[in-house]
């Protein structure tokens, strides 16, 4: 199969939206009120915590929030000037949802945390609990696996020639890795090779 | 509701590199833009991020809520359209009504045959 | 605590309130201030021998000339002295100053060095001030001394930018605003992605000088001197006075060797300080004092003395385990080096173009060859570099592992056990020790045939093709099977949260030439067709996806790493007519 027929295309999979029916998006979106506007989505990689906050993002701006959704690439150790601006000038109606601030410095995080705390509110990811309250941990199972490879491609996961609880077990819940690895089956690619 | 049309000219799909593109586009809006902008441009799909460049581009300022212009752009000699496994690069001209962004596009393909190069022997 | 934050980062953050902005601003200040009364201190100096260049230069004669020890200051210093008279129109004029600011050194080579060349009843030239002839110098300081007013500017700049950039509001830019429209796909091509890398070469450009110019003044001028005193006589020496000096700086003292001796050359006394040619001082107290030792004070002893210079002597001309260290700034030059050509490379690649962009930058094309015609190729890697950067890898890895296995022994051998300190470290050295392995299969690779490779054109053409030939120096004859093969690989890189990863996927393999097994000995050199397919698609290069094109040569030796290199090539679009 050829890259643009490919169902599991980075470009097709990064439009599946996190699976939250409207009930849990409002106990989501009460929880992190409760919490000051103040919380940490958790989760392992591939769990899909840029996805939800990307959507919390959407979400947070539809009720009227003002919002900046800062995505920081992989290996970056420091926020965007204009961020570190923003925050240390005061931004009191703007909501900070910073994707990955796991990956900063110890430093940096708290300076973010303290700066942020005259802002409208901050919403971070990481891979494990920090000092902000966890408001949503993550968890993938094979169901939610199953759900998106039949959304992307409309065939089932043993389609493919693997069970959807294997494929889950095998990439220990990372969604991400596994989807690539049925991007490679369909190309006909006998093994992901990712380096 | 908002639409913009994106027309080439003869219905072509197929383009060498250095031809000319053109055709015209059509737009019926329900806000009026400040400018509506023409790009012929290239993006890539596949199993890496995509990559996307913009090889020309005519902006018409203040166009109105509806209206129809023509547009002739040149395209350069590469990249060409292609497929493998992992990365395929697709051209079109796409229409963006700015600062709204709606959309409207055509694609079109570029090589020396006129027709998408696939490298590799894909499976099925 | 928010401004300890800022203070520690020093980023272009701005203070949260006034009274932050005001501490960072005094604090900033007193650099600001130290910058500009040593800024201004280094200039007077400067300017003051700038002016000594436009004196005039007079002839004179050195009345007296001597070396004073000078003791007052609490060490002691070597000061050269000297009377010298010179002819003004107001009649002769008698002056004593030497150098505009000189007051000695602890090390008697340079006042020896003066004394040779000013002895009591020489003619030499001085140098008078024309508006006030009572004042000469027989000595003008050295016009590189001017390079020291960049020092104290670096604290200006630090104060100053520092204080810019606390009151300095940036405007900031719109962030991206969840909830809008779904973005048109080429606006993707319209934002700028690529990051300020301008900056990162040129840092670690300096960062490579600054290692070179250590380099240079650490090992390699010392080093040569140590080839060059092979030749010098062996004098005898009197040590006059002999101990281990201590220097204290801020965190740790160090220690030098401090043996004063004299010895006679030529018919003339000289003194000399100078152990060995590395200079300076390093931790280690009892390696010096063994050696301070061996030399006490009224003893006599056999120094070298360089012929050419008397003033120039040293006891020990040989190479010391100090002088490993001193091969410490070819770290620096190695990452400073690689990482700057590294740096420099990637900036040239095509980043999504602003709207508009020309043509030549929607190509994505790799950046093509200097020469189209035809030339030798270059290998992606020597095995020497691969080499080099195994063993620069393997060195760092092991040199920082290797200080918690040295604790661990330590502990362990004052009979404190080995502990689960051991155990932790254990995949640490596993991994330094792989990568040892690694070095030494990338050094017996270094010792495989070489092979040339010839091409009669660089930039060959979708549907083209070129000749290419090789030929191979050395044990050619070892070799098995020899394979030379055109691969087309596309590659992909995909980035997501923190994750990061790179898929290849080999879409032309095309055997050029394939020698018989055993046969591969014969194939020394040849030459085969390379013929690119007309139906498949040139180079790409793009942020995350490219198409690469090499040339690929294989040499099987048995129990011996392969001969395995790779020659980029450039495949380009077919031209206008549909030459190549």
């Amino acid at each position: 199969m050829l890259a643009r027929e490919n169902p599991f295309a980075a470009a097709r999979v990064l439009k599946v939206r996190y699976r939250l029916d409207e009930a849990r998006w409002a106990d989501l979106i009460a929880r992190l009120e409760s919490l000051g506007m103040r919380g940490a989505i958790v989760g392992r990689k591939g769990h899909g915590k840029t996805t939800l906050i990307e959507d919390l993002a959407r979400r947070l701006a539809a009720r009227g929030h003002s919002t900046r959704l800062v995505r920081l690439e992989s290996g970056r150790r420091d926020l965007p000037p204009e961020v570190r601006a923003a925050l240390a000038g005061g931004s009191p109606r703007e909501v900070f949802l910073v994707d990955s601030a796991g990956q900063l410095p110890l430093a940096r995080r708290l300076w973010l945390y303290a700066a942020s705390r005259r802002a409208g509110g901050l919403v971070v990811t990481a891979h494990r609990r920090g000092l902000l309250r966890t408001l949503l941990r993550l968890e993938t199972t094979p169901q939610i696996l199953e759900a998106i490879v039949r959304e992307v491609s409309g065939r089932e996961v043993a389609s493919f020639g693997c069970s959807a609880r294997e494929l889950h077990r095998r990439h220990r819940g990372n969604l991400r890795d596994a989807l690539r690895e049925l991007y490679d089956v369909c190309a006909g690619r006998s093994l992901a090779r990712a380096s | 509701m908002s639409e913009i049309r994106v027309a080439l000219a003869g219905g072509a799909e197929g383009f060498r590199p250095g031809e000319e593109v053109s055709g015209t586009v059509s737009w019926n809006l329900e806000i009026p833009p400040s400018r509506l902008e023409v790009r012929l441009f290239w993006h890539t799909e596949g199993k890496g991020d995509s990559d996307v460049q913009i090889a020309c581009m005519e902006t018409f300022p203040d166009p109105g809520r509806e209206g129809s212009r023509s547009f002739r752009m040149r395209i350069p000699d590469a990249p060409w359209s292609f497929s493998g496994k992992l990365i395929s690069l697709k051209w079109a001209v796409e229409a963006v009504a700015e600062p709204a962004g709606v959309a409207g596009s055509a694609p079109m393909v570029v090589s020396p045959t006129g027709r998408e190069i696939v490298i590799g022997k894909p499976a099925e | 605590m928010k401004v300890r934050f800022r203070t520690r980062h020093g980023g272009p953050d701005r203070p949260v309130s006034v009274g932050g902005k005001i501490f960072l601003s005094l604090f900033l200040s007193v650099f600001l201030g130290m910058g500009l009364v040593f800024t201004y201190l280094v200039a007077r100096s400067a300017v003051g021998t700038i002016k000594t260049y436009r004196w005039e230069e007079t002839p004179c004669r050195i009345l007296e000339s001597g070396i004073r020890e000078d003791s007052s200051g609490g060490s002691r210093k070597f000061v050269f002295e000297a009377a010298y008279e010179y002819a003004t129109p107001a009649g002769s004029r008698t002056s004593r100053t030497i150098r505009l600011g000189d007051s000695g050194s602890d090390d008697p080579t340079d006042a020896e060095k003066l004394l040779s060349k000013y002895p009591k009843g020489a003619s030499a030239r001085c140098y008078v001030n024309p508006s006030n002839r009572e004042e000469a110098l027989l000595e003008r300081n050295s016009l590189w001394s001017l390079l020291f007013v960049f020092l104290p500017l670096i604290f200006v700049a630090v104060g100053g930018g520092g204080i810019a950039a606390v009151w300095w509001k940036p405007k900031p830019r719109p962030g991206i605003d969840a909830g809008t429209v779904v973005e048109p796909i080429s606006s993707k091509g319209k934002r700028s992605t690529a990051l300020a890398r301008g900056c990162l070469p040129a840092f670690l450009g300096l960062f490579f000088v600054v290692g070179a110019a250590v380099f240079y003044f650490a090992f390699f001028r010392p080093g040569l001197k140590v080839f060059a005193s092979r030749s010098w006589p062996q004098v005898p020496a009197r040590v006059i006075s002999s101990e281990v000096g201590s220097h204290t700086g801020d965190d740790s003292t160090t220690y030098s060797v401090d043996v004063l001796y004299e010895y006679e050359f030529g018919g003339r006394t000289f003194r000399s300080k100078r152990y060995e040619f590395l200079g300076g001082s390093s931790s280690g107290y009892d390696g010096k004092a063994a050696i301070v030792a061996r030399y006490p004070a009224g003893s006599t002893t056999v120094c070298f003395v360089n012929p050419e210079d008397p003033t120039e002597a040293v006891l020990h001309r040989g190479f010391t385990k100090t002088y490993l260290v001193a091969l410490v700034p070819i770290l620096f030059m190695v990452v400073g080096g690689g990482g700057a050509i590294l740096a420099f490379r990637s900036r040239g690649r095509i980043g999504s173009a602003a709207p508009g962009a020309d043509l030549a930058a929607a190509r994505a094309m790799p950046a093509t060859p200097a020469i189209s015609g035809p030339g030798p190729m270059k290998a992606a890697a020597s095995p020497a570099a691969k080499f080099g950067c195994l063993l620069g890898v393997a060195l760092f890895w092991n040199g920082i592992v290797s200080v918690f296995v040295w604790q661990v022994v330590k502990a362990w051998r004052a009979g404190g056990g080995l502990g689960c300190d051991a155990l932790f470290l254990l995949p640490f050295v596993a991994i330094g020790l792989f990568l040892f392995g690694a070095v030494g299969h990338a050094f017996l690779a270094i010792f495989n045939p070489r092979p040339t490779l010839e091409i009669s054109s660089h930039a060959i053409a979708v549907g083209g093709s070129a000749n290419v030939s090789w030929t191979f120096t050395g044990n050619v004859s070892r070799i098995d099977t020899l394979t030379l093969k055109l691969v087309g690989v596309e590659e992909a890189q995909y980035r997501r949260g923190t994750t990061t990863s790179t898929d290849r996927e080999t879409f032309a393999e095309i055997t050029l030439f394939e020698s018989a097994p055993g046969m591969g000995g014969m194939a020394a050199s040849g030459t085969a067709r390379l013929a690119v397919p007309a139906d498949t698609m040139h180079s790409f290069e793009a942020p995350h996806n490219k198409v690469i094109w090499k040339l690929s040569l294989r040499g099987a030796i048995a129990k011996w790493p392969d001969v395995s290199e790779e020659f980029p090539i450039v495949v380009t679009p077919v031209r206008e007519g549909g030459g190549s």
